[in-house]
């Protein structure tokens, strides 16, 4: 199975959304990296077929997927950032609607249900009212719908959004499992979401990809870039200013600086293996500004 | 599909809202009815006050004594006579005050017993226009003067359609209004209407319904893209098309459910209550000025039936709006102006003002069978019930797919 994305535009009004994306996936998990509005919904929603394009194509082994429509749609499980749901239903009454709005038997569905309940640990509270869920419950809940149809193509917007770190352990750990045959389009800010699980991370920015590949081939463009400092901390202002300064903790009554620098900032500079955080702060600096910010 | 369609239903009857227009609607038609029973009143031949269902059937029997014969222009005149016999008008002062012109007896063994009948006589001598009003005195005093009550009638319609202020009618027209006279020209059978009578005024408050309906729909498609589950929805591999189906279908079950609930509320409790006595007498015995040749039990099948026309096109404009606007509160806003916005429209006196006016859900679902307006159109010409039926349906069956045809194009953006 391949999913093959050609040429692709989406624009609103003047703002090009996404921009000539072209891209070939098959079987595997993609991790679709990029800053807020860099065009990951965006993508995410033509892939769906809930937006159109404004030019190119996606196809499914070579057919445009607005002529397969149900057929195309019967494979694809989607979760949206923010999924809506019914707060007056209980957990299991709105997974057999789902299950009905994609086709599923009512048997079938309500095991399936049942199945990943118990994987997402929802088990306990799949008969209770939505409006009664904590947001991690939610958002389970949301992952559980885009898998009951036991889908070829899984898009994950932002999946692991307020869950717990066992939580995200369960997920990726799943993906990973259904990953063999199944295209699993995940989008995300949290790098460690997709470390070590995705075959192919893409990155984007303004719309546009601006990198892709695998992570070992990825963070190989970053061998020999990321420092670790130890500074005086009334340095670690100066630091930023200078340099690409990916993390910082306290150590004792120094500063423990990690940097992205091409050349060794200082003697002492101790060189670090990258990885996926680092490669995502560098091609998206103004995170670092941001998050610096709200430090 | 069954599925799809008893949670379309579900997510619909969820909504505290819906559920408390619905009650609103339910507790008015329950109170129009208590109301009326409780304090329903008639009065003994020794001028007892009897309330309620005593009432009921002490009017009842009274009726079948005093109304066995077919009111011919003679029983009427007859009728009358026998009244100005006992009636002093020098004690009726203000003229309204009968119970002092007649003597005891015959206040509450003639003329109690037929107080609405002698009104209806009065209404027939007065003024097609209004303004020049009759009463039983002014009537007592010209009593040997009288026009033959049927005549009369039939010169008062004359009247209304040839010098109508405001409306010119055509040839057509009066035509079409001349042949209704006729067959509705009497003599006419009076006799106890009671529980038809009150099942047609509870008819008048079922806008509160129409409401519920309207806000029930309203969220069918925008709910769904105010809380994002569109998204979910349309990548689904039966979101573009049974789902859309479901929807309307449920849109159509909620609907049909409570005009049903309605009329069942409002019929059955009248019809229990004060028997189903009068269903086949002519609606004339309301107002011989009426022309539509219905007895009650056609009346109501009509304006139940024009009630349910209108729900239906409330919901589907309910349903179309929603899936346009992808706002609930507004059309919620929209949908209340659609059916109540007409009661602020001022009434103008103008014929094709009245023509447009009149189909709309306050005015159709009033008491429009007292009035003459009709519409010509190629060569035919349709009362006000018949265009709106034509109206609602064509509106209805545009919008109900147009809504969904909406829906399935809409973007996630």
């Amino acid at each position: 199975m391949e999913l093959t994305i050609s040429k692709l535009d989406r624009n609103f009004g003047e703002k090009k959304a996404v921009h000539n994306v072209s891209l070939k996936l098959s079987s595997g998990i993609y991790g679709l990296l990029g800053a807020n509005g860099a065009g990951k919904t965006t993508l995410m929603r033509m892939l769906c077929g809930i937006l159109k394009p404004t030019n190119g194509e996606i196809q499914l082994n070579g057919q445009d997927i607005d002529k397969l429509g149900g057929k195309y749609l019967e494979i694809l499980g989607y979760q949206p950032q923010n999924f809506g749901y019914y707060p007056d239903f209980s957990g299991m009454e709105y997974l057999e609607y789902i299950g009905a709005v994609k086709g599923l038997s009512k048997a079938y569905t309500l095991r399936r249900a049942n199945e990943l309940s118990e994987v997402f640990q929802l088990s306990e509270v799949k008969k209770k009212k939505i409006k009664t869920y904590s947001g991690g419950m939610i958002q389970r809940l949301g992952i559980i719908q885009s898998l009951l149809n036991d889908p070829e193509i899984l898009v994950l917007d932002e999946p692991s959004a307020g869950l717990d770190p066992k939580q995200r352990l369960i997920l990726k750990n799943y993906l990973s499992q259904i990953s063999r045959e199944c295209i699993i389009i995940l989008s995300t800010h949290i790098t460690s979401d997709i470390e070590n699980i995705a075959n192919d991370i893409i990155m984007m920015k303004d719309g546009r990809v601006i990198c892709e590949g695998d992570e070992k081939n990825l963070l190989m463009g970053l061998k020999g870039k990321v420092w670790e400092l130890i500074i005086d901390e009334d340095e670690l202002l100066k630091c930023m200013d200078k340099l690409t300064v990916i993390s910082y903790s306290r150590k004792g009554n120094k500063m423990k600086v990690r940097v992205i620098s091409e050349f060794a900032p200082t003697k002492k500079a101790e060189l670090l293996e990258p990885n996926l955080e680092d490669f995502y702060l560098y091609h998206n600096p103004e995170e670092i500004k941001n998050s610096a910010n709200e430090r | 599909m069954l599925q799809i369609i008893r949670f379309e239903s579900k997510k619909i009857v969820y909504s505290k809202l819906t559920i408390t227009m619905i009650l609103i609607g339910v507790i008015l038609i329950i109170y129009s009815f208590t109301s009326n029973a409780l304090n329903y009143k008639a009065y003994d031949e020794n001028g007892n006050l009897i309330k309620g269902n005593e009432a009921v059937k002490e009017q009842k029997s009274q009726y079948k004594k005093v109304f066995d014969k077919i009111q011919t222009d003679d029983e009427i005149i007859t009728n009358l006579r026998i009244l100005n016999k006992n009636y002093d008008a020098e004690m009726n002062k203000t003229g309204f005050e009968v119970d002092k012109a007649l003597p005891k007896d015959i206040y509450y063994n003639f003329y109690k017993p037929r107080e609405a009948y002698f009104d209806w006589i009065v209404d027939n001598y007065s003024s097609i226009h209004g303004g020049d009003y009759e009463s039983l005195h002014s009537l007592m005093a010209k009593i040997d003067n009288l026009p033959d009550f049927y005549i009369e009638r039939g010169n008062k319609i004359s009247e209304k359609l040839e010098e109508h202020p405001f409306r010119k009618y055509s040839t057509l027209e009066k035509g079409f209004w001349y042949k209704k006279a006729n067959s509705t020209k009497g003599p006419y059978r009076y006799g106890f209407y009671e529980g038809w009578s009150q099942i047609n005024g509870t008819l008048d408050i079922f806008l509160f319904l129409l409401l519920a309906i309207g806000v029930g729909v309203c969220g069918v498609f925008s709910k769904e893209h105010e809380t994002g589950a569109d998204a979910i929805i349309l990548s689904s591999k039966y979101g573009k098309s049974k789902v859309i189906v479901g929807k309307i279908i449920a849109a159509l079950i909620f609907t049909i459910t409570v005009v049903l609930l309605g009329l069942l509320i409002c019929i059955l409790p009248c019809l229990l209550y004060y028997g189903i006595d009068g269903w086949d007498l002519p609606i004339q015995i309301l107002s011989t000025k009426i022309l539509y040749n219905w007895s009650f039990l056609e009346l109501i099948i009509v304006r139940s039936t024009i009630f349910s026309l209108v729900a239906l096109f409330i919901s589907a404009i309910s349903l179309f709006l929603s899936s346009t606007i992808k706002r609930t509160t507004p059309t919620v806003i929209m949908v209340t102006m659609i059916i109540f916005g007409s009661i602020f429209i001022p009434n103008l006196d103008n014929k094709l003002y009245g023509m447009i006016v009149g189909i709309f859900p306050v005015q159709i679902n009033a008491a429009l069978y007292y009035d003459t307006i009709s519409y010509p159109i190629f060569g035919k010409v349709f009362t006000v019930y018949g265009f709106a039926t034509i109206i609602y349906l064509i509106l209805s069956l545009i919008l109900y797919p147009l809504s969904g045809k909406m829906f399935k194009s809409h973007q996630v953006k």
